[in-house]
């Protein structure tokens, strides 16, 4: 039976990564499957800004971010992460980090459209991934943002037991 | 570049005069004496000689071709800092002629946590100036300014080195930056230009505790136009009170 609501669990979980409110204070989750699916869509301009500032240097207050934590399990295939959903003033950007959420500090790679971020040789581990406007663009910018993976990371199953 | 920016902590103590050895070689990175240098999405940071000014070596900083392109170094010393006095060297010739609408950060002073949803106290960046020059812009954070941003900018600025110096005074009642462009002299002149900025420690979020130099924040057009291309950083200081002049 629980492996029965386990399985309903998963399953939820996979297919509602936008869901989650996608901020420091409820990070969204984003498990795919061996051949990334499913993408992550977010919707930057009904979001909430949780960031002021990544990686020390670029600028993001006025800016809302989508926030997901993932984890990087031994053995993930995944090698890189894409984001699109450019828009006149608005060029979205990724920061993969590891220091406190709100600080968007400890940053260990980024990316925009035209550069995802290289997974390769990156340490198993859980990693906070924003996505949000350049630093570059206006206090405001915002858009719909698509990311996608090409593996899984893959998920830990942390609980299981069969009664 | 490696022996000057050694005077960075030791001048947070009051200290100066620090002379290191510029037969030395330059080293291969610049940690120590910063205390990281986050190199994003194609940034590179490197250490070359000669230094810009009587030093051994320079810092070069240079973006890939992307909107979260990162070259920096970062000095975690300073301790909330009210009063923060910083200079640095900077030669932007090797980021050629600047169309109208370039732009990329150079150097940013954080406090430890927002204010006004702001953590930089002030950042600076190599803005367009006249037909094909370059500025610098200053950004303080200020509850009075258009998104909690106050702004003001150098004149053109002369091609190769120029010399940049900033006083941050953070009070409890009035604010300001004050900055100097390629002032000569160990005598503290009136400021070449001011941001001040009533409002006290709650615009300014109590002070700073982090430096970050180098290249980030790219525009678009810097991105198409620039990337790959140098600019050069030497002779870092920083003290809580004096002037520190050249």
């Amino acid at each position: 039976m629980k492996m029965t609501c386990l399985a309903l669990l998963v399953a939820g979980v996979l297919g509602s990564g936008a869901a989650f409110a996608q901020t420091c204070g409820a990070p969204g989750s984003w498990n795919p499957d061996a051949t990334g699916a499913p993408p992550v869509v977010t919707d930057l301009c009904a979001g909430s800004d949780s960031v002021a500032l990544y990686c020390s240097f670029l600028d993001s207050a006025g800016k809302n971010d989508g926030i997901y934590q993932i984890n990087l399990v031994a053995g993930y295939t995944a090698t890189t992460i894409s984001v699109s959903g450019a828009a006149a003033g608005f060029n979205p950007v990724v920061y993969l980090y590891t220091a406190a959420c709100a600080t968007g500090d400890g940053c260990v790679q980024s990316g925009d459209s035209g550069t995802p971020i290289p997974l390769a040789g990156s340490a198993a581990g859980a990693y906070f991934l924003a996505v949000t406007a350049a630093a570059s663009d206006a206090t405001g910018a915002c858009g719909t943002t698509t990311m996608t993976t090409n593996g899984t990371f893959p998920v830990s199953l942390q609980n299981f037991s069969v009664e | 570049m490696n022996t000057k920016m050694k005077v960075l902590s030791l001048a947070l103590l009051g200290l100066v005069g620090y002379a290191g050895s510029a037969a030395a070689g330059c080293p291969s990175s610049p940690v120590p004496p910063w205390t990281s240098a986050p190199q994003l999405s194609g940034g590179v940071v490197s250490i070359a000689a000669p230094g810009l000014d009587a030093s051994a070596c320079h810092m070069n900083a240079s973006l890939g071709a992307s909107f979260a392109s990162l070259a920096t170094v970062i000095d975690t010393t300073p301790a909330n800092e009210p009063r923060y006095r910083f200079q640095f060297l900077i030669n932007a010739d090797g980021a050629a002629t600047f169309g109208t609408t370039d732009a990329v950060q150079i150097f940013s002073a954080n406090a430890a946590a927002p204010a006004n949803g702001r953590t930089p106290i002030v950042q600076m960046a190599l803005t367009p100036g006249s037909g094909g020059s370059k500025r610098i812009t200053f950004v303080a954070s200020c509850a009075g300014g258009a998104n909690f941003r106050c702004a003001t900018q150098t004149a053109d600025l002369p091609a190769g080195v120029n010399r940049v110096e900033v006083d941050l005074q953070i009070g409890a009642a009035t604010t300001t930056l004050n900055y100097w462009l390629n002032q000569t002299g160990t005598s503290e002149p009136p400021a070449t230009g001011t941001i001040a900025v009533t409002g006290g420690n709650g615009d300014w979020s109590g002070g700073v505790d982090t430096a970050v130099m180098g290249l980030g924040a790219p525009s678009p057009s810097f991105i198409a136009t620039h990337a790959g291309q140098a600019v050069q950083f030497d002779t870092f200081d920083s003290r809580r009170n004096t002037y520190i002049g050249s």
